[in-house]
């Protein structure tokens, strides 16, 4: 019924993680073999594996607590892995973890930036510590700042911005350094209709470019509608991976939405809204 | 899958510099600076803010007054007019010395208490700097010097004016040469800025070790009280005078200022037998917490930092926590259930929020001592002085954690509740302050005064202590129109120490009037009821006064959620 995790995709791609691995055996800009991440006892990762090329867009869906932002924090190098590897360019991110980080974009989840700053000099900080030029920083800034409405704000500090606001400015400064790896970590999260548009339009057209790209998202829309290709988590796991059109033709009649809701939650909905329902009318006192 | 130019584009490695014209570390330390004067979440801005200039003001004030206040004692004038003799110039110093060693702790401790989820970085700067191509050690390197340069600066601004002007007085005082006044002026300089890093790095050692040693929930349920006694001590160290303490076998030979007088008698040439013991002890201390402080804020860094997201254990149930609340609770019943609602969200706010539940600590702690202390004096009026320090101070830190915010972006679940012109909450924030009033006030009073004067007299007495401390906090709510904890901090940054002034003021007349007052109805017990007879008159004054001004359309009654400036151009109504 659903593609398996160790799909065609995935297969042709996974390695064994023992030591005298060639990791350069791979093509992918990024890649997870068999992570996993446990908090105390609590297993919040388990055996995870994907691979993402030069101008791929890999989505990972799943519901809350399915473990998107564990994988997002430990692809990032914020978070280390119990076990397994994330390589770039075929090399274990953590052997030169800097280098990584001057090729990757990052939006998180969360944007918890600096009130005191303003968005300009947000972006400066952040430019200034990718060692931008000055010069080079300000023609980038000005022109993203311009393209997301914020230039006019630019001065104000970020404690006054609206959460919309404060995610245009995080996609800004992931972006500024031209990287060749963006991960977005439920960066529409916020935004109003027009950015988030010109934002889906602007990841497609930089993975035409051959940026890669992992998107991670609990809402499946966005996720069909951007990405070339899908993971799809519950519990920590992989139920389901693989290329978009691949996977839609393996629900064989029935839609994206109902296939997805049929592997991770499990549940009446008419059901519990109408629980709800009950509840929002019983009396107050 | 389509897509241009793909394989060909290879990593980026290190950008080349253009000559200095980006510089990271640097970037990155202007960074740490500014978040240690301003930064930090804002929705938990909870803190005092001033600007990097007035915050030097305000520290460098007290040096300063004092130095000239000092223009008196070291006047020649005024020798020959009392026709006093010469007195030996290095004792007769001492005691304002060991004010100035005592001044600069104070202000290091202080600081440093306050700002130390600030010294560190934390869950907000990992986010931020983590993802960026920066190592961890320029990180750490640049949050060092950061906190290193302040500090320095710290130190310099609290001893800059009376590095200059103390020993100038002195020296012209005693017409001192030039040799012995540098000598003084550099002694005094080194002392102070030797005693203030000590303060510094003691205090950063200790919750350095402790970040580094303890069980990362331990650590997080035990700083706050570790801050809060040490920001008492500090303000103990700030306040204790000049009155040095004597006797090498005392107590008072574990009191650091002590040590540091010696250092100062020692760099200046003139140590007194008195003073010799505790020399060693200053050099040796200073040793061990430079050794100890860098080893701990290193170890500190690494656990703060580098492993702030993995933190994954859920809360402990904490039943005591609970079966405390669960007591404090009973002062809500009988409330209206909007004023219950209020109660409730203060009282856990204040205890659960870690600045609140400092400023409440500071406050009642600092109480608790200067009332300890009185309650143990053989004068029996001092020791009736005792309930109402405490009191005092108590409801002012309360007064203080109501302008205190919990968390502003939260507070539209007031708004979206209330009819703002109508004004609730006041009656919780009573009830909050007599919460807390019974059982960390008049309880302990009425056991110690039943201990010394009887049954029906310490009755009286806690009575007393009731309804003066509740009349007080009416006194401190006057005007207040907001839901406590809800509304950004107000900027006192412009009339700071005013305010400072005024409660000085208001402290000293609450503690002798009350206790006065409290003797009076001891001795003369029929004449207690015209207390709640005066309280009751005053309410309905009160009542009508703001019925009348209602009545005028002159009484502003709408609750206020965000902190309005003062207008700038007033258009007059004629």
């Amino acid at each position: 019924m659903f593609v398996s995790p160790k799909s065609r995709w995935t297969q042709g791609r996974e390695l064994s993680a023992g030591r005298g691995v060639n990791y350069r055996m791979s093509a992918a800009v990024l890649e997870a073999r068999n992570l996993a991440k446990k908090y105390g006892a609590v297993a919040a990762v388990r055996d995870i594996a994907f691979s993402i090329g030069p101008g791929e867009i890999l989505g990972v869906l799943g519901p809350n607590g399915a473990g998107k932002s564990t994988i997002v924090k430990m692809v990032t190098g914020l978070v280390e892995p119990t076990a397994g590897h994330v390589l770039f360019r075929g090399e274990p991110i953590q052997q030169d973890l800097t280098l990584y980080k001057r090729n990757l974009g990052y939006v998180p989840e969360q944007p918890d930036l600096y009130g005191f700053l303003t968005g300009w000099e947000y972006l400066e900080l952040v430019a200034t510590l990718r060692e931008i030029p000055p010069r080079v920083m300000r023609e980038k800034a000005s022109a993203m700042l311009q393209c997301y409405t914020l230039y006019p704000h630019r001065d104000s500090p970020i404690a006054s911005y609206s959460k919309g606001m404060r995610q245009r400015i995080v996609l800004i400064a992931a972006m500024m350094h031209d990287p060749e790896l963006l991960v977005l970590d439920e960066p529409f999260s916020g935004l109003d209709v027009t950015s988030a548009a010109v934002t889906r339009e602007l990841v497609e057209l930089l993975g035409r470019r051959g940026k890669a790209v992992l998107f991670s998202s609990p809402v499946l829309e966005q996720v069909e509608k951007m990405c070339t290709h899908l993971t799809l988590l519950k519990k920590g796991g992989v139920v389901a991976s693989g290329p978009i059109a691949e996977m839609q033709a393996g629900f064989a009649g029935n839609s994206l939405e109902a296939g997805f809701m049929q592997l991770t939650e499990q549940v009446d909905v008419a059901h519990i809204a109408q629980e709800l329902a009950a509840a929002v009318g019983a009396p107050a006192r | 899958m389509s897509h241009t130019s793909p394989r060909n584009s290879q990593p980026q490695s290190a950008p080349r510099r253009a000559n200095g014209a980006y510089r990271p570390f640097l970037r990155l330390v202007r960074h740490f600076l500014a978040r240690l004067v301003r930064g930090g979440h804002e929705s938990e801005s909870s803190e005092f803010e001033f600007g990097p200039g007035p915050l030097l003001g305000v520290l460098a004030a007290p040096g300063a007054c004092f130095s000239f206040l000092l223009f008196q004692k070291y006047s020649s004038l005024q020798d020959w007019i009392m026709g006093r003799r010469m007195p030996n110039i290095y004792s007769f110093s001492a005691p304002d010395k060991y004010f100035f060693i005592g001044l600069a702790m104070g202000v290091a401790g202080v600081l440093t208490a306050l700002k130390w989820d600030r010294i560190l970085p934390d869950s907000q700067d990992y986010l931020n700097l983590a993802p960026l191509p920066v190592p961890p050690r320029t990180i750490f390197l640049a949050n060092a010097l950061a906190v290193a340069f302040a500090v320095t600066l710290v130190a310099i601004d609290v001893n800059g004016v009376s590095t200059f002007l103390f020993p100038l007085e002195v020296a012209s005082y005693a017409h001192l040469d030039v040799l012995q006044s540098f000598r003084f002026i550099a002694a005094h300089a080194i002392c102070l800025t030797l005693a203030s890093l000590f303060m510094f790095c003691s205090i950063l050692a200790l919750l350095g070790t402790m970040a580094a040693v303890l069980p990362r929930t331990l650590f997080r349920a035990c700083s706050p009280w570790v801050r809060g006694g040490v920001l008492i001590g500090s303000i103990v160290l700030f306040v204790a005078g000049n009155v040095v303490p004597r006797g090498a076998d005392t107590i008072g030979r574990f009191y650091p200022p002590l040590w540091f007088l010696s250092l100062y008698q020692w760099l200046e040439g003139h140590l007194t037998p008195a003073m010799a013991p505790f020399l060693h002890k200053a050099l040796y201390g200073l040793a061990i917490v430079m050794v100890w402080m860098p080893a701990a804020y290193a170890l500190g860094y690494r656990r703060s930092f580098a492993g702030v997201l993995e933190g994954g254990k859920p809360p402990r149930k904490q039943p005591t926590a609970r079966l405390a609340l669960g007591f404090l609770d009973l002062f809500g019943s009988g409330a209206r259930p909007f004023d219950r609602a209020c109660y409730r969200f203060m009282l856990r706010a204040i205890l659960r929020s870690d600045s609140h539940r400092m400023c409440l600590a500071v406050a009642a702690g600092l109480g608790w001592l200067l009332g300890a202390q009185l309650a143990m004096s053989p004068d029996f009026n001092s020791r009736l002085e005792a309930p109402f320090t405490v009191a005092y101070l108590l409801i002012l830190g309360l007064r203080i954690a109501f302008e205190m915010p919990a968390s502003v972006p939260a507070n539209w679940a007031f708004r979206a509740a209330l009819d703002t012109r109508v004004h609730p909450g006041l009656g919780a924030v009573r009830r909050v302050i007599l919460s807390l009033l019974v059982p960390l006030v008049v309880a302990p009073a009425f056991v110690l005064a039943w201990r010394d004067i009887g049954f029906g007299a310490a009755l009286i007495h806690a009575f007393v202590v009731l309804a003066l401390s509740m009349s007080l906090a009416e006194v401190m709510l006057a005007g207040y129109r907001k839901i406590p904890l809800t509304c950004p901090m107000p900027p006192f940054g412009s009339n700071f120490l005013v305010l400072i002034v005024i409660q000085i003021v208001a402290f000293a007349l609450f503690m002798q009037l009350g206790a006065r007052l409290d003797s009076w109805f001891l001795e003369k017990p029929w004449y207690l009821p015209l207390l709640p007879l005066a309280m009751a008159a005053a309410v309905w004054w009160n009542r009508r006064r703001i019925a009348q001004a209602r009545e005028d359309g002159e009484l502003d009654e709408t609750l206020v959620f965000e902190n309005v400036g003062p207008v700038a151009i007033t258009r007059l109504d004629l």
